[in-house]
């Protein structure tokens, strides 16, 4: 599966983790991949061998603005991100505790949150210094502005969040409601803000346009000491470079260890953008660039190199085979019992080794294993080992669908005496995806089950299968948006679908109630129809307000189990994030969330 | 007499250059409305794992920032003022205007479209009259393969296979294209700086990989009417006469045949290369435009599809017109005395 491999810290390292599948095909096939940090190796004709301490990240596409507030990619949110810092990152090192850049945060209710800004974090003359008054002011006016006239794609995450001062450099936020989690949101963590003193007299006019146009935003003028290098230049289509900045405030920083100090140790960053998958490809292996991408086809041979090596970390994206509960689904889908048994048809372990190379590991309910929130108590293994067998799968089908269905000669007939013919859905354009999804038709084949597959490009994906309407008689009961326009018994996409395959769903490991989006019923990404027994909607709602973090474990093992059992989408395998690098490129750890530090990595010498 | 009837021509032509464009540019700007947006759909899904927001809200948003929440005739009269006055507003996705995305991709463009042109027009031709004055040979098979080879092979695939010769295995050339290899230290790009031997040498792929495209339909026109005045009357004459082989085949075959020829130099020729300047663009990374068109479409960044399908409408619309006045020139018995 295709990733957007953005190197970079925090917020943007985040964003490059997110985890829908779709995101991911899109950033493979237009969007950004990769980066890195190095600097070439090799004397080679292509370019970044010039200087030692100069490092090229091969990127497939551009970004598209550099206004903090606008950024939805995660090529933009990294290009911002190597000038400024931004609010605190989260250590992969220590359970995610908080690590202080701009400031710190803490909460002793989970309600309101302090935050208090490091000494010495200077804007660019004429901006003067960042106080508190720069974040409640950009808060208030641009996230929370009237009819959100900024734009700003964050509005609704600061809704009814109240931002007051209460020192030259601390504020208060004002939750809602409780939300243990919302340091570790990513709409927080990472954060970067803008001077008042640049978008105050946009703000009094409401001029957008010309806030976005202004040269200290279109070259990010105001940054001065807030982030490890200083913007440089942007050659749209071509290259997007900054250069180190000698005045970084972590130089001053006491409290954070030394390779933060002396960071960073580029002179000088690139991304480079490369369009074509195999000229990325050979130019990390030729030492023209010093990371990119790496599509799992490639690991082996990336990694037989001498001068390259592929950074596999876990994802928390789980693959599932999604299965439509809705109205224009094959009808049994809604029954739990028949889901189960479908649950033993397919063999996980094969689609992780054999298509996807090994890369990642299987799937059996919604956390990875790595998460500190797994469990494996109390759950049920589908598609592993005695529990991929298609005689198990059929014995529990014919016990679970109404008595009108039944097994003639090994296929599976439906009321009508025809045998069962369920519409896979895949996303197209992806090989994995493709073999996927026939190695899925082939397994229901033996459980006597025929599927027709129907590849889609993602738009298509979206708009035809994802997106739904109410269609029942009546007043519509509720809507959660596009995707999830009602309940599952009177709303339906435009096309009819039985199964699903090619999107992921992030698995929130550092906010696992936010996993709600997905499995409950009124979740705005519950676009498959799932409708959750009483007990898992009222432990999501419980998960998202408890405070104590052992009593919220107890919770999501809770829910963990209980999407195990019900089997709302056949939960495959978490695969992995394969970043290459050049071999002297010294940082990237194969663990989830390891790019927090970036910032330190360097050149072995 | 004759010179009013072609202002006459040229004013209609010019008339209906604009009424083409209008039209190009209505069907491109209604295209545009109905594809899917899968750049807002990406962000969509990425601002809901960010947390849970409203998938709505963000299209909304997006949308307003681009102008697309208004209703569709006001979007289509306010492009096309905005085209016909120049003023082609800012892109948002790659937050800087549109006039200065064009003036900074068409230079690389041309730095390999250029000696595309003229290198596949010279020896296309060159080719054409030789494999004509010396049909069924196995030089006349030899060049029939070549362009057919040019025709037939995929510009891509191509492009990607002589990377990975000339780039990974014998490191002749970059594997990446290098935008700054083409400017002066000033960061400008002069006819020095690109001119540069590192420009060059990343361009000789690119450049080769268009003329091969280029040069197949050249040569195969050139041979096709070379060979109709080969055996003409006028031809036995003048080799009768005495002539020499250069003079008759510069002046007795070249001559009339170049009348036909330069009709396929616009049309043909320019639509192969602003087409393959897509593919070649995006596999040798160069920042042209084709690269900046095929992400505009791909974004749905209208205002600059609208202006990069105006400049080639622009370009092949003239050209043809060009070409119609080079008729009378090249030929004196045409004339638009009825036309």
């Amino acid at each position: 599966m295709p990733t957007n491999g953005k190197l970079v810290r925090t917020r943007r390292q985040m964003l490059g983790y997110l985890g829908i599948a779709g995101t991911s095909a899109i950033a493979g096939c237009f969007g950004s991949d990769d980066d890195g940090n190095g600097g070439a190796d090799d004397d080679t004709s292509n370019g970044g061998e010039q200087d030692e301490q100069v490092f090229i990240a091969g990127s497939s596409g551009d970004g598209d603005t550099l206004v903090p507030f606008q950024i939805g990619d995660t090529t933009s949110a990294g290009y911002v991100a190597m000038t400024m810092d931004g609010s605190y990152a989260l250590d992969s090192s220590s359970d995610f505790e908080v690590f202080p850049l701009w400031m710190d945060i803490d909460t002793e209710d989970g309600e309101t949150y302090h935050c208090e800004l490091r000494d010495h974090l200077e804007w660019s003359e004429p901006y003067g210094e960042m106080t508190a008054e720069d974040w409640v002011y950009y808060i208030t006016e641009i996230h929370q502005g009237e009819d959100n006239w900024a734009g700003s794609l964050d509005a609704g995450s600061w809704d009814g969040v109240e931002a007051e001062k209460t020192g030259t450099y601390t504020f208060d936020l004002h939750l809602p409601e409780v939300d243990p989690s919302f340091e570790r949101r990513t709409f927080m963590s990472g954060k970067t803000i803008m001077p008042k003193a640049l978008i105050e007299d946009f703000v009094e006019d409401r001029d957008i346009d010309g806030l976005t146009e202004h040269e200290d935003v279109q070259e990010l003028k105001y940054t001065g000491n807030l982030g490890p290098y200083t913007f440089e230049q942007w050659d749209r289509e071509s290259e997007y470079v900054v250069t180190r900045n000698d005045d970084y405030y972590m130089h001053d920083a006491d409290d954070v260890p030394e390779s933060w100090q002396n960071a960073p140790y580029f002179e000088q960053y690139t991304f480079n953008i490369i369009p074509e998958e195999s000229s990325r490809l050979a130019s990390l292996r030729t030492g023209g660039i010093h990371s990119t991408y790496v599509p799992p086809p490639r690991v082996d041979r990336i990694n037989d190199e001498d001068d390259t090596y592929v950074n596999m970390a876990p994802t928390a994206r789980v693959n599932p085979l999604a299965y439509n509960h809705r109205t224009n689904g094959w009808d049994q889908l809604n029954n739990t019992d028949v889901r189960r048994a479908l649950g033993y048809i397919v063999n996980k372990r094969i689609i992780l080794e054999e298509i996807e190379r090994g890369l990642g590991e299987v799937a059996q309910t919604y956390q990875p294993s790595w998460s500190e929130w797994f469990v494996d108590d109390g759950i049920e293994e589908f598609g592993v080992g005695d529990s991929h067998d298609y005689d198990l799968a059929m014995e529990e089908l014919e016990a679970a669908l109404p008595s009108d269905y039944g097994y003639d000669d090994g296929e599976l007939l439906g009321p009508d005496g025809r045998q069962v013919t369920l519409d896979l859905v895949a996303l197209s354009g992806f090989d994995t995806i493709s073999t996927t999804a026939e190695f899925i038709q082939q397994e229901y084949a033996e459980a006597g089950i025929d599927v027709d597959i129907n590849l889609v490009e993602w738009s298509t994906m979206v708009s035809r299968y994802l997106e739904n309407e109410w269609q029942g008689d009546g007043e519509q009961p509720w809507s959660a948006g596009s995707q999830n326009d009602g309940p599952n018994d009177g709303t339906a996409s435009a096309d009819d679908w039985d199964l699903m395959y090619g999107l992921n769903y992030y698995t929130f490991p550092l906010t696992p109630a936010s996993g709600s989006m997905y499995f409950s019923e009124q979740g705005p990404y519950n676009s498959f129809g799932y409708k959750p027994s009483d007990e898992i909607e009222t432990l999501w709602d419980e998960a998202a307000r408890t405070v104590d973090e052992d009593e919220r474990f107890d919770i999501m093992t809770d829910i963990y189990s209980d999407l195990n059992h019900e089997q709302p989408v056949n939960f495959l395998y978490y695969g992995d994030d394969t970043m290459g690098y050049r071999s002297k490129v010294s940082g990237p750890i194969e663990e989830w969330g390891h790019t927090w530090d970036s910032v330190t990595w360097q050149f072995e010498a | 007499m004759r010179n009013s009837y072609l202002g006459w021509y040229i004013a209609r032509r010019v008339a209906w250059a604009v009424v083409a464009t209008f039209i190009i540019l209505s069907i491109t700007f209604f295209l545009m409305y109905l594809t899917p947006e899968t750049h807002t759909q990406d962000m969509m899904f990425s601002a809901a794992v960010e947390q849970g927001q409203d998938p709505d809200e963000i299209r909304e948003t997006i949308e307003a920032q681009r102008g697309q929440d208004r209703p569709v005739h006001e979007q289509y009269i306010d492009y096309m003022v905005n085209m016909a006055t120049f003023n082609w507003g800012w892109s948002h996705t790659r937050m800087q205007p549109v006039t200065e995305a064009v003036a900074n991709a068409y230079p690389y463009s041309l730095m390999y479209g250029i000696p595309a042109v003229i290198l596949s027009t010279i020896l296309g031709l060159a080719i054409g009259l030789y494999s004509a004055t010396n049909q069924y040979t196995r030089t006349d098979y030899a060049a029939t393969f070549f362009a057919f080879f040019g025709l037939s092979i995929p510009n891509f695939w191509f492009a990607i296979v002589l990377l990975l010769l000339f780039g990974v295995y014998l490191e002749w050339v970059p594997i990446t294209f290098d935008a700054n290899a083409a400017k002066d230290p000033n960061g400008n790009i002069t006819v020095g700086s690109m001119l540069s031997g590192d420009n060059l040498r990343q361009l000789v792929l690119p450049v080769f990989v268009l003329t091969t495209g280029a040069i197949a339909s050249m040569m195969r026109y050139a041979r096709a009417e070379a060979l109709e005045y080969v055996r003409a009357d006028f031809v036995k004459t003048a080799k009768a006469k005495g002539a020499s082989g250069r003079r008759i085949l510069y002046r007795h075959i070249f001559r009339p045949a170049s009348v036909p020829l330069s009709t396929i130099m616009v049309g043909d020729l320019l639509g192969i290369i602003f087409v393959a300047s897509y593919l070649i663009e995006v596999v040798f990374s160069i920042p042209g435009l084709g690269q900046l068109s095929y992400n505009a479409i791909m974004d749905r960044d209208t205002p600059v599809v609208m202006a990069t399908v105006l400049i080639p409408t622009f370009v092949a619309i003239i050209g043809n017109l060009v070409q119609d006045i080079a008729y009378t020139v090249l030929d004196p018995r045409i004339d638009f005395g009825d036309r």
